[in-house]
């Protein structure tokens, strides 16, 4: 006995091919980025834990630090945890997760109140995971949420300085660099999404031909 | 397997790798968009004199010309081939990298322009093989390294390591090779499912 073969739903005849399973496609698409958006966490937990602990500025800071890492890594596990068991995730779980990220990046900034702090480049994987996962709008929401929050724990140790040039310099190109990396993972994930939805309309339009063709040879032959 | 397969197989592969570069390479043209942004941001603002405002902008201007022919050509449906793609990225890895070495402020580690490795090794990540990525992460990150430690006597003094500023590269470094990483491995994520998708059908 031979295994049933699923095919892909044909197109609607209401409308454009577009429309086909366009819903399936996007929750395809975060179930497709949210591993990129663990493994990016694991990268902070593990390089913010050990970059805490090897040159804490203080000690309290450092018990927060610590802190807020501890946190993410009991959440990460267990989104890592169901998605190895393929388990049904809710979508409100994928999008706190993803806030908890840019406000724990913040905070530990905010611990710091330096300018330019090394914890600055962690939004860097985080805000490209959030991009190949999240639809351009979400990932735009993000990337505004990054940049605010960025723009003003920067101020304050700037300010200390006196509005220094060199650091108000600094401060346009991390903000310009930080809207880049969502930005081209927001495009590259446009492209893939059009690409595929493309290729999966030519292989319908080939499929049906073959339907045809072999519907209209048993009735040639009968 | 009959080398009729292979080949065939072989093909598959190549026209593959070939689409990726066709459809993927707007990518590295926005990347080359922001760090054109930066550049100019950097050198309007630091530059004091028309001399050295001539002198900053001539890259940048260099690399507009570039990414004009680049994109331009995308957008004819013309796109660059594997060879041109792989080159323009190098030579931003060598702008990126001549300005934190030779810029007149500040150099090395104290550069804040290194932050713009990140798009660049994005953007290549997503279009290119896993091989060609791994190369390609890997020397900006031996660039971004050598450049650091020779610049100047930040890191490695008279007085020995300075720890703080050894943390600093490192934690950049590390970012970067994530960067890199999480970059391709969404590439073969896309891969894997185009695959699967035709599989399917």
């Amino acid at each position: 006995m031979t295994e049933p073969t699923t095919r892909r739903k044909p197109p609607d005849d209401r409308g454009p091919s577009i429309d086909i399973d366009l819903k399936g496609v996007i929750t395809d698409d975060i179930k497709a980025g949210l591993p990129v958006v663990i493994y990016a966490r694991w990268v902070l937990v593990v390089a913010g834990l050990a970059f805490t602990l090897w040159n804490a500025d203080s000690f309290v800071q450092a018990q927060i630090s610590v802190l807020i890492i501890l946190v993410l890594a009991v959440g990460n596990f267990f989104l890592q945890v169901e998605v190895n068991r393929k388990g049904s995730i809710p979508k409100y779980i994928v999008y706190g997760a993803s806030i908890v990220d840019i406000v724990a990046i913040s905070g530990v900034l905010a611990l710091s109140n330096v300018f330019p702090a090394s914890t600055y480049v962690f939004y860097m994987p985080a805000l490209l995971a959030i991009s190949v996962t999240f639809s351009t709008a979400n990932t735009a929401k993000f990337t505004i949420g990054a940049v605010v929050a960025y723009a003003l724990l920067a101020i304050a140790p700037i300010n200390d300085h006196g509005g220094d040039k060199a650091m108000t310099t600094a401060l346009l190109i991390h903000l310009i660099i930080l809207v880049s990396v969502p930005f081209c993972g927001a495009v590259y994930w446009r492209l893939e999404r059009a690409r595929r939805v493309s290729e999966i309309e030519t292989d319908l339009v080939e499929q049906q031909l073959t339907d045809n063709f072999e519907t209209t040879s048993v009735g040639g032959d009968a | 397997m009959t080398a009729q397969a292979i080949n065939t197989n072989k093909d598959f592969l190549e026209r593959e790798a070939a689409e990726d570069i066709f459809f993927g390479q707007v990518v590295i043209n926005w990347a080359r968009w922001f760090i054109i942004a930066a550049g100019v941001a950097l050198v309007m603002i630091v530059a004091e004199t028309p001399a050295e405002l001539t002198a900053g902008l001539a890259p940048v201007v260099g690399l507009m010309v570039v990414n004009f022919y680049l994109h331009g050509r995308r957008l004819a449906d013309k796109p660059a081939n594997r060879n041109l793609v792989s080159v323009s990225s190098l030579l931003d890895l060598a702008l990126i990298t001549s300005v934190i070495a030779l810029s007149r402020e500040v150099t090395g580690l104290d550069n804040q322009f290194y932050v713009a490795y990140f798009p660049v090794i994005a953007a290549f990540s997503f279009v290119m093989s896993r091989k060609s990525s791994i190369v390609y992460t890997g020397l900006a990150m031996v660039s971004y390294t050598v450049v650091c430690l020779t610049a100047n006597t930040q890191i490695l003094g008279g007085d020995g390591v300075d720890l703080t500023n050894l943390e600093s590269l490192i934690t950049r470094l590390v970012v970067m090779g994530a960067v890199g990483g999480l970059a391709s491995y969404f590439w073969r994520v896309q891969r894997n499912r185009r695959r699967a998708d035709a599989a399917h059908v």
